[in-house]
């Protein structure tokens, strides 16, 4: 089941962005360090962000979903992140509309058909307000994974 | 059998999942197209061979054919409606 992409160590709860950029910053460091992705990873990431924003205006809160190209990406992986305060973050296929995101599941795929279903349930649940609202309160990163794991679907 | 594109920045996350969605939702409507994901940089080439073009990101030009905001067969959010376009395109 593609649920063992989902790492407890990359969960990052109320973690401190001033924006995108900075937050691909912080982000790219770890996953580098930790042997998920290329030192081009960084730039790669930021590039699409800009070019293919990832917002996803779903209720009850906007999530980002920001994903790079598979050439930068050494081990599949999903990186679940809780912003302490939201940054400005452009909506996917409408590049000029912004939303304030706390939510983002920052993706790596090395293939294209390993994650179709996975997307689809997380894009599901993102919109189960009952989730969100777990994710929202949770205290430790047990407590956030243990909610993402409760997915329906996954 | 009618040919529907979608492209999205990478060709990996997104449009591999709309196509997907999209597939099943045709199937279930008894509709006959196939959804083939392409690269976005040859969306263009398509064009004759295509009856609709779902689109996953911004368009800022004309194409000759319909085109299909993908994003709502990601989120949900508007699908009925898009589906709806998309059948029609492929009468």
């Amino acid at each position: 089941m593609k649920r063992d992409m989902i790492y407890k160590d990359l969960i990052q709860l109320d973690m401190e962005a001033a924006d995108t950029d900075d937050f691909f910053d912080k982000m790219a460091a770890k996953l580098e360090e930790l042997g998920f992705v290329k030192s081009s990873f960084v730039d790669a990431i930021k590039t699409r962000e800009k070019n293919f924003p990832t917002a996803l205006a779903v209720e009850p809160y906007p999530v980002a979903i920001p994903h790079a190209d598979p050439e930068h990406i050494l081990k599949p992986f999903i990186a679940p992140v809780r912003l302490k305060e939201p940054v400005k973050w452009c909506e996917m296929a409408a590049n000029d509309v912004e939303h304030d995101v706390k939510f983002i599941f920052m993706l790596g795929f090395k293939r294209s058909d390993e994650h179709v279903e996975l997307l689809q349930i997380l894009v599901a649940n993102f919109q189960d307000e009952s989730l969100m609202e777990r994710l929202m309160d949770a205290k430790t990163k047990e407590e956030y994974m243990e909610a993402i794991l409760s997915m329906e679907g996954l | 059998m009618k040919k529907i594109i979608v492209a999205c920045g990478s060709g990996v996350a997104t449009s591999q999942t709309v196509a997907s969605k999209v597939n099943r939702l045709l199937k279930e409507n008894k509709v006959d197209a196939q959804v083939e994901a392409v690269d976005l940089k040859s969306v263009d080439r398509y064009m004759d061979s295509s009856v609709a073009y779902i689109a996953i990101t911004k368009i800022d030009k004309e194409y000759p054919i319909p085109v299909i905001n993908g994003i709502a067969f990601l989120t949900g959010v508007g699908q009925d409606a898009e589906l709806k376009k998309l059948i029609e395109a492929c009468k």
